[in-house]
């Protein structure tokens, strides 16, 4: 039997959900893009989708926009874990997150997720200052991300994983992970 | 695309919007009131028969809404524009129409997509997945990547 594991890739208007989807996804994702503001919005959502033996992990970018989130409980329907995304290229853009954050984090409060804070080759924003304008609960990971950058994509998914592990088992498998809750500082 | 039409025609619209019956399809950031402005509009042109072209002009808002098809198009302006450059609008309706359909047909080929829920794993299954992972790591950092 084929089982379904949900991962939805939240986060504010540019944070990179699209990048992220497209760089996991191993099949042409289905992207809802249009032009705004001389980039490109996501419109309805991302969705791609990995295969792993009987496993199906589909991924969905969820609309940044705070008018599309009629769209953001639908989508996040029976995930597993979420991945919040950030630009950590300004403080402004890591401020723009702060109510989808704490919509996401009253809304779905025992699911487990870690905050990534992405464009990190150009990033204005420190890790730990992320942690503390998003209020970003101690025991949850902030782990930095390059949205391009395959390793650092699937470094976040481990990171992810282990989480959903931890949640559900209570213990973790990382070791020496490098990607503590509160002592982010030696991240930068 | 409201940034090109801006351009283009030397004005500055306030919103372009497409809607689908009342569903929105496309939009760019528009005020909350503008946006219901605009959804009472549509509601109105949906259910009239016939209509081909809506004009309306409030104190702060000159909303311009055209008919194709199923879609409709709607450009919101200061009410200081002058109601000829209306026309001129025109020219962009095709395109906007174009793009929202496929933007329609996309999402009409993931909507199965969209109710999908995850089913209940086991540790083990929480295992296949962190170790397939690892492995792709270890396959990126072997090549050097």
């Amino acid at each position: 039997m084929v089982k379904v594991f949900k991962l939805v890739i939240a986060g504010p208007y540019g944070a990179g959900k699209t990048t992220f989807v497209k760089t996991l996804s191993e099949v042409v994702p289905i992207e809802t893009d249009v032009p705004a503001q001389g980039k490109s919005t996501t419109v309805a959502f991302d969705y791609g989708k990995i295969r792993i033996n009987d496993i199906v992990v589909h991924l969905f970018g969820i609309p940044g926009q705070e008018r599309f989130n009629f769209l953001w409980r639908i989508i996040a329907k029976g995930m597993h874990a979420y991945i919040f995304m950030v630009d950590s290229s300004s403080f402004e853009s890591v401020k723009s997150a702060i109510f989808m954050y704490n919509y996401f984090t009253s809304t779905f409060p025992t699911t487990p997720h870690i905050v990534a804070a992405n464009k990190q080759d150009i990033a204005k924003v420190k890790i730990s200052d992320v942690r503390t304008i998003l209020g970003v609960k101690p025991d949850v990971k902030v782990v930095p991300l390059i949205a391009i950058n395959k390793k650092m994509v699937l470094e976040a998914l481990v990171v992810l994983l282990d989480e959903v592990h931890r949640l559900m088992y209570g213990s973790s498998l990382q070791r020496g992970n490098s990607h503590g809750t509160g002592n982010e500082k030696a991240l930068m | 695309m409201i940034k090109v039409i801006n351009e283009e025609l030397g004005i500055d619209l306030l919103g372009v919007l497409v809607f689908n019956n009342n569903d929105i399809v496309l939009a760019n950031d528009v005020p909350g009131e503008l946006m219901r402005l605009a959804a009472f509009l549509v509601n109105f042109i949906n259910k009239v028969n016939g209509i081909k072209y809506v004009k309306v002009k409030s104190n702060n808002v000159l909303m311009y809404a055209v008919r194709s098809g199923d879609l409709v198009v709607m450009f919101l302006a200061n009410p200081t524009l002058i109601e000829g450059a209306l026309s001129l609008l025109d020219r962009y309706v095709d395109k906007l129409v174009k793009m929202s359909w496929e933007i329609i047909n996309r999402a009409k080929a993931i909507e199965p997509a969209i109710t999908v829920e995850g089913d209940e794993l086991t540790e083990e299954d929480i295992l296949i997945l962190l170790d397939y992972f690892k492995g792709k790591l270890r396959e990126l950092e072997a090549k050097g990547e």
